[in-house]
C-alpha cells in the first residue's frame, strides 16, 4: 500500500504533464464568440485601400506581409510584388498558420475581387488572428486604379502628383516583375531594396 | 466500505482532473458551425446568386443589411419586398425570425465584403441558408447583368516584352 506522500506525488506529476499539454487547445480558447465577432466585423479599418498598399509597395514597407488568395496557377501568372501565396482552398492548412497568426507584421489578403479575401478575414478573424486586412476590390481594382490610371484633370495638385507618381512606380514595378522569369524575381527585389538602400544613403 | 476506501483516492484524482480540463477549455462559444464547416459554406459558389437567379425563386426572405440612416437611401434605392437588418442588429433575437422564416434567406448591400461578413457570421451561429446577392457597386437593378458566382479577373496583364534581365 503506496503511502499518501507516494500518492500526492504521482498525481502532481501528472496534473503537471496535463497543464504543459492542454495549450495546445489554446486555438479553440482564443476563438471569438458571436458578439465579439459582430463587435470586430463592425470594425471597418480591416480594408486598405489600394493606393494605400501600392504606397507599401513602392516604399518596401517591411511590416506589411502580402497575401494572395488566389490558385498557384494564377499566382504564378502574375502577382502583386512580394506577395506570398496561400491558396484560398488551404487556408485552414497549418503549414500556413505561422504566416497567418503572428503580431509582427500586418497580413493584407487579396484576391481578384472582395469575396475570397473577405471570407478569409472572417475566418482569420473568428480564430482570434490578429493584424490581418484586405486590399479593398481585390486586383480588379489594383488594374482599375493602379494600372490603368490616366490624369485626366488639366491642372493636377501637389497630393494628386505625389498619388500619380506612387502609381505609376508601383504599376511599373508591377509590370517589371511580372515580366521576367520565376528564378530571377527574388533577385530583382533584392537588387531593387539594395538599390533603394544606396540611395537613401544606407550600408550595403 | 473498504474498497470505497481504497477507491476514494482514484475518484479524488479523476474529479480533480476532471475540473481542470473544463476550466481550461470552459469557453461561452455559442457558434454552431466550426470554423471547418464555415470555410467549407464559404466555398460553395451556389451560395452567390445574381439578378437573373432571383428571378426564378419563390420563397425566400431579402434582407438588406445597408446602414439606412439616411432614410432615403432606403426609400428609393431598396428591392423589392426587401427587409432592412443593419449590420450591428443582425444578431437580435427580434431578428431571428425573419432568417428563420424562409428556405433562403438572400441578404445584399452595396459593398459585396459587408454580405461576405454577415453571411459568415449567421452560417457560424447555424444558418446554412444564407445567400448573397451579388450587386454592382451601386445599387442599380440591372435586369441585364450577368454576376459572376466565382471571382473572375476582368483585365489581361500584358507582359513587357522589352525587359532584359541584369
Amino acid at each position: 500500500m503506496m503511502n499518501y506522500r507516494v500518492k500526492f506525488s504521482i498525481l502532481l506529476i501528472i496534473l503537471g504533464v496535463i497543464l504543459v499539454l492542454l495549450p495546445s487547445m489554446k486555438k479553440s480558447i482564443n476563438e471569438l464568440n458571436p458578439n465579439e465577432l459582430l463587435s470586430k466585423f463592425m470594425d471597418n479599418s480591416y480594408s486598405i485601400s489600394v493606393d494605400r498598399l501600392a504606397r507599401y509597395i513602392v516604399n518596401e514597407d517591411t511590416t506589411i506581409q502580402i497575401i494572395d488568395l488566389r490558385s498557384s496557377e494564377d499566382y504564378k501568372a502574375f502577382n502583386i510584388p512580394g506577395s506570398i501565396n496561400i491558396p484560398y482552398t488551404s487556408l485552414l492548412n497549418e503549414n500556413w498558420e505561422g504566416y497567418i497568426n503572428q503580431n509582427e507584421k500586418k497580413n493584407v489578403f487579396y484576391a481578384n475581387g472582395d469575396i475570397l479575401s473577405a471570407n478569409a478575414w472572417c475566418l482569420t478573424s473568428r480564430l482570434g488572428y490578429k493584424n490581418n486586412y484586405i486590399m479593398a476590390g481585390g486586383l480588379n481594382n489594383w488594374y482599375k486604379t493602379v494600372m490603368e490610371s490616366k490624369f485626366t484633370g488639366k491642372r493636377i495638385s501637389p497630393k494628386e502628383s505625389v498619388l500619380f507618381e506612387i502609381r505609376f512606380k508601383a504599376r511599373k514595378l508591377f509590370t517589371q516583375f511580372n515580366s521576367l522569369p520565376d528564378s530571377l524575381k527574388v533577385q530583382f527585389l533584392e537588387a531593387k531594396r539594395m538599390e533603394e538602400e544606396q540611395l537613401n544613403g544606407g550600408c550595403n | 466500505m473498504k474498497i470505497f476506501e481504497e477507491l476514494k483516492f482514484v475518484i479524488f484524482f479523476i474529479t480533480v482532473i476532471i475540473l481542470i480540463i473544463g476550466i481550461r477549455i470552459y469557453n461561452r462559444n455559442y457558434f454552431s458551425h466550426s470554423v471547418e464547416e464555415t470555410f467549407e459554406l464559404s466555398l460553395d459558389t451556389n451560395y452567390y446568386l445574381s439578378h437573373l437567379e432571383l428571378e426564378g425563386e419563390i420563397d425566400y426572405t431579402i434582407i438588406d443589411i445597408r446602414d439606412i440612416r439616411d432614410a432615403d437611401t432606403y426609400i428609393n434605392k431598396h428591392m423589392q419586398y426587401a427587409v432592412n437588418i443593419e449590420f450591428p442588429d443582425l444578431l437580435k433575437r427580434t431578428n431571428r425570425r425573419l432568417l428563420d422564416r424562409g428556405d433562403k434567406v438572400i441578404i445584399y448591400s452595396d459593398d459585396i465584403s459587408e454580405s461576405v461578413k454577415a453571411k459568415s457570421l449567421l452560417n457560424q451561429i447555424g444558418y446554412s441558408n444564407i445567400y448573397i446577392l451579388e450587386l454592382r457597386s451601386t445599387l442599380e437593378i440591372d435586369k441585364d447583368s450577368v454576376c459572376l458566382k466565382n471571382e473572375m479577373f476582368k483585365y489581361k496583364f500584358q507582359l513587357d516584352t522589352a525587359i532584359k534581365p541584369e
